[in-house]
């Protein structure tokens, strides 16, 4: 019976392990091993196996490290802020307050809306003398289009990023947010743990897994950021202005595909790959310690 | 019950590949090449295609992008019954989809037979085999119009002793001028610009008078390619990179921007120099003779004048670039004799010749020049700077090249602290990319 069972499961499981093997795996394993080829698609027969020199190539490459800084730089601003403006923004809409459902959607509905659409909607309140370019000249900001300037367009960038991705974040953390049992902030308020320690001492640790699972989500997507960035480039090189904006998505995309140098591009892929995966392990690591 | 249930599943399972299957197995039949396409426009009509053996219709496609189609539709008119060949149009959304698919879109033998290939970034796709060379075509007689094209676009479309493309109109670089604008200025005919510094004094002008920036200088490889070669200066396929004549030119745009004369649509958000002009935010730019169409739908209102290039003191001979885009066959085709056929019907096709001239191209067969200089008097200046028009000779590297020169002026003009110059940065690009 037990045997009958597993053939069975398997079988249920077969089309997913398929699908998994044929669009994930395969592409993976192949990316990895075009990236010991020089590697043209079009002329296959121009192909020819280079070992590691995609590689050494690759951390000689100023335009690859300027693209790792702009990642790395992207996650460590990005994650941090749309975690948190998440995570207050979910806490204010699981209270009691009037047109919750509204206000919910609201905040989720940039997430759905085309990365490109966004952007470029964007791009006329940060325009040279548009409302957020003079708001921000206000404060002693230089008044230019922001997206077209080498100074600003990462920031831009950053700014168009967060504000699509907190409505996602924010309902998983509403999710997890009614998840946490009432009966635990009704015991600390008798008490006397005020608003403050209910939110750090119950609600904080209690969601910590969601909060884990956002931060790595988070971590993922900003690396793979490449939408906002194309639509910034118009017709320009993708990173502009000036590589302003390139990321290592980027960078492997302009390789392979604008170049098409894609044993190069899948070097830089692979890279891409090895650094996302040891973050997570480092955070799944250290998340399993704190527990 | 489960064993009848897990019965029914897994025959749904199995059907279900099956269909896949067959679907996998017409997209892989030999000769339907069009009908792998999924993208392709033509996909519902190419199911009766390529039958081209059995005497049928062979129905190919042709790849391109904006407003391609109305360039080379009338050109297809009566070609399935006269040659048997159908053509049909595979439409990207923008150029850069097309060159970023192509060449995956070959490999997979999904990409279009033939193609509208400028003489602007083509050395690469010739020299990785992308583009299949037409000489026997054009030996064996298939190809008959070869002898129609000036030796000038010869020059540019025989490579190593092989022809890659039947170029089938030439452009010269323009200078388009709003005139409402001009006029607004008070500006006259008479201060219209023949040399860069005249430009410049316009510029003064518009900001004192209009307080708005007077030229719009695109930050494309193109325009660039306008300033230095009219500076008598160049790229001569990467041999002439770091000369005096480029590094003046890059300087003259760095330091018009820099003196708030200039305005770039990427500024403005958007990414065609011709959009600045239509909306007035700049009157001048560096262009081609497709604003004509532009301008015509989209602001027809505008006035307009198209002037040659402006050059730089004492360089009266310099000019801008040419424009020979071509009809090439692409790689991995397997009709490339019936798109040899197509492409020779269109070449002969007066109507083809015609619609060029209405949307303000000059054919390139020499015996249209009067015709279009007739029916386009605004541009019949442009026939004459013809023979003095250059290639645009960019290096061997073609788009990295191209990416290299747009990324290090965007650091010229859109960083406000650089101090970055035109000599450094031709210097900067000889070492990388020079001959």
């Amino acid at each position: 019976m037990r045997r009958q069972e597993a053939v069975a499961g398997w079988i249920f499981v077969l089309p997913a392990v398929l699908f998994w093997l044929i669009w994930f795996l395969y592409p993976a394993l192949k990316a990895v091993s075009i990236s010991f080829f020089q590697y043209n698609y079009a002329t296959p027969e121009t192909n020819m196996f280079v070992g590691l020199a995609n590689y050494a190539r690759l951390f000689q490459d100023p335009k690859f490290f300027t693209a790792l800084s702009h990642s790395f730089l992207m996650v460590a601003v990005v994650v941090p802020l749309q975690t948190l403006l998440s995570f207050a923004v979910a806490v204010l809409l699981n209270g009691p307050i009037r047109f919750k459902g509204f206000y919910r959607s609201s905040c989720y509905i940039p997430y759905v809306i085309s990365a490109m659409a966004v952007t470029i909607f964007f791009m006329y309140f940060f325009l040279k003398g548009g409302p957020a370019s003079s708001f921000f000249a206000m404060l002693g900001l230089e008044n230019v289009s922001w997206f077209a300037s080498t100074k600003y367009a990462l920031a831009f960038l950053m700014i168009v990023y967060v504000w699509q991705q907190v409505g996602f974040y924010m309902v998983i953390f509403i999710g997890a947010l009614q998840e946490v049992p009432l009966e635990l902030y009704e015991a600390a308020k008798v008490d006397g743990a005020n608003a403050w320690q209910r939110l750090t001492r119950i609600t904080v640790p209690m969601i910590k897994n969601t909060t884990y699972l956002v931060l790595t989500f988070g971590m993922i997507n900003a690396f793979q950021i490449f939408d906002q960035i194309a639509a910034m480039s118009k017709q320009s090189p993708l990173g502009s202005p000036s590589g302003a904006t390139s990321t290592l998505v980027t960078f492997l995309y302009q390789q392979s595909f604008s170049y098409m140098d894609m044993g190069y591009g899948s070097a830089a892929a692979v890279v891409l790959f090895l650094i996302i995966f040891s973050l997570s392990a480092v955070r799944e690591v250290l998340g399993r310690r704190s527990d | 019950m489960k064993k009848v249930l897990a019965l029914l599943l897994v025959l749904l399972m199995a059907a279900s590949f099956a269909a896949c299957g067959q679907g996998g197995s017409n997209s892989s039949t030999p000769s339907s090449k069009t009908e792998d396409n999924e993208s392709s426009e033509a996909q519902d009509s190419s199911q009766t295609s390529s039958e081209g053996n059995s005497g049928e219709v062979v129905t190919i496609s042709m790849g391109g992008w904006g407003e391609f189609q109305d360039e080379h539709e009338p050109g297809t008119a009566g070609m399935e019954e006269a040659i048997g060949v159908k053509v049909e149009f595979q439409k990207y959304p923008t150029d850069a989809a097309f060159w970023d698919n192509l060449p995956a879109q070959i490999a997979a033998k999904t990409a279009p037979d033939f193609i509208s290939l400028t003489n602007e970034l083509y050395l690469p796709y010739i020299n990785d085999g992308l583009i299949v060379p037409i000489t026997n075509y054009i030996d064996d007689g298939t190809i008959s119009c070869w002898d129609m094209v000036g030796q000038n676009l010869k020059d540019i479309w025989e490579v190593n002793g092989e022809v890659y493309g039947i170029p089938y109109r030439q452009t010269p670089a323009v200078f388009a001028i709003n005139m409402d604008l001009w006029n607004e200025a008070e500006l006259t005919e008479a201060d219209l610009p023949e040399t860069w510094d005249d430009v410049l004094d316009a510029c003064k002008v518009f900001k004192d008078k209009l307080g708005m920036p007077g030229l719009c200088f695109n930050t494309q490889e193109y325009h660039f390619t306008q300033y230095c070669l009219s500076y008598g200066g160049g790229w001569d396929l990467g041999k002439t990179i770091d000369t005096p004549e480029n590094a003046a030119a890059l300087q003259f745009v760095i330091d018009a921007y820099r003196q708030g004369y200039v305005v770039t649509p990427k500024e403005l958000g958007v990414s065609y120099d011709g959009n600045v002009v239509m909306s007035g935010d700049a009157a001048m730019s560096t262009g081609g003779t497709w604003y004509m169409g532009d301008f015509r739908k989209n602001a027809p209102d505008v006035q307009v004048k198209y002037i040659a290039v402006p050059h730089a003191e004492g360089k009266e001979d310099a000019c801008g670039t040419l424009h020979a885009p071509c009809l090439s066959v692409l790689k991995g085709g397997s009709h490339e004799k019936e798109t040899a056929m197509a492409i020779n019907y269109m070449m002969m096709s007066d109507s083809y010749a015609e619609n060029l001239i209405d949307l303000g191209y000059i054919p390139a067969d020499p015996d249209f020049f009067d015709e279009f200089k007739e029916k386009q008097p605004e541009l019949a200046s442009l026939v004459d700077a013809v023979p003095k028009s250059n290639g645009f000779g960019y290096p061997p590297a073609g788009k990295k090249f191209a990416d290299a020169l747009i990324s290090k002026m965007e650091e010229a003009l859109f960083n406000s602290d650089s101090t970055v110059t035109g000599a450094q940065i031709v210097k900067e690009l000889q070492e990388e990319f020079g001959e």
